[in-house]
């Protein structure tokens, strides 16, 4: 069973009708992938938890949606903390593996260091996959992220590159 | 099996008394949970009883238990805790320590309002709709705003909970006691 944990951010920041739009490819991919279990949280200054890890996520894209542009500057790292939690407290037997998928603007810096939360998904032996959502010009990311795979740009044609290499 | 967690509002505003809610909201609050929870513990076997508190920020401050000694020393050691309400973050902290549990699962929120910090409430009700979680509502008035009643009623509904408002310690006693014993219709 893989055990993967969506956070998306929605903020002034953020490209909010794409990233829905690559939520609703996603959920329709994965639901003809079978042993996935999916959570799912919203993050700008706060990460929200809406759905914990479960087979049932097909409202996903309709959730996103539903939820009002939050205030403040993002905070990824809040985000990533909440997921590593849900996949600690939610972990059994049948996991094999942890996944998360951050898409994130980048274009505000945080004030909690994304790179400890990054380190302390990996120490919890999950992988972290990063997409690049902004409204302009990203004027902040770490450095090891700029050129990395890691930290793929989400547009409407790569949308299904990136579910591949999500499910790799 | 049922899971219940109470959702306490323990910020400055719950220091002060009203009407006969003395010394302080609060300490009425601890007064009558301690009476209901032996009681719904003394007819229920099946239920477990957790707790949150919240007030700029929330935590949680006793697991599912059905041990009413535990939950008896944990409600005597309920202060006030700082500025600020966030009811919100106290709804998604609830939600959590549900997450494992089977059953049916309950979060009674109890506040007197003047919501101004973290998660809006009824972005944390999703969290609770979407891990059917029914929510109730214990409403202390006297201070609550519109925008309060906004929160609340927006959260009940989706959440398939009741709003009760209450201004004395025997709508107190009765509120949580019903809510407490009744599921209501998930």
């Amino acid at each position: 069973m893989i055990d993967l944990v969506i956070v998306a951010e929605k903020s002034k920041y953020s490209r909010n009708e794409l990233i829905h739009y690559f939520l609703n490819q996603l959920v329709d991919t994965l639901y003809k992938t079978p042993f996935i279990r999916v959570g799912f949280i919203v993050y700008c200054k706060y990460a929200v938890p809406l759905i914990d890890l479960s087979t049932e996520y097909r409202n996903l894209g309709k959730i996103y949606a539903h939820i009002p542009i939050l205030r403040g500057v993002p905070e990824p790292a809040k985000a990533i903390y909440e997921a590593v939690e849900m996949l600690l407290d939610l972990e059994d037997q049948v996991t094999l593996k942890k996944k998360i998928v951050l898409v994130a603007s980048f274009i505000k810096e945080p004030s909690i260091s994304l790179e400890d939360a990054l380190e302390y998904a990996s120490m919890n032996d999950t992988r972290v996959l990063i997409i690049r959502a902004p409204q302009k010009k990203t004027h902040w990311i770490l450095a090891e992220y700029e050129k990395a795979p890691e930290g793929i740009y989400l547009r409407k044609n790569n949308i299904p590159d990136i579910i591949n290499e999500l499910l790799k | 099996m049922l899971n219940l967690v109470y959702v306490i509002d323990t910020s400055l505003s719950m220091k002060r008394g009203v009407s006969d809610l003395v010394p302080t909201k609060l300490e009425a609050v601890k007064e009558t949970l301690t009476i209901v929870t032996s009681k719904i513990l003394s007819n229920n076997e099946k239920i477990k009883i957790g707790g949150v508190v919240f007030y700029g920020y929330a935590y949680p401050i006793l697991p599912l238990t059905n041990d009413n000694i535990k939950i008896i020393k944990t409600l005597s050691r309920l202060r006030i805790l700082g500025e600020g309400s966030a009811p919100g973050d106290g709804l998604i902290e609830a939600v959590k320590l549900m997450r494992r549990s089977a059953g049916e699962k309950k979060a009674i929120i109890i506040t007197d309002g003047g919501f101004n910090k973290g998660i809006p409430l009824n972005i944390a009700a999703l969290y609770a709709w979407n891990s059917r979680v029914i929510v109730d509502i214990v409403a202390i008035s006297g201070r609550l705003k519109d925008v309060d009643h906004y929160y609340m009623d927006k959260t009940t509904r989706m959440c398939s909970g009741k709003k009760v408002l209450v201004n004395k310690k025997s709508e107190l006693i009765k509120a949580l006691l019903e809510l407490s014993s009744h599921l209501g219709n998930p």
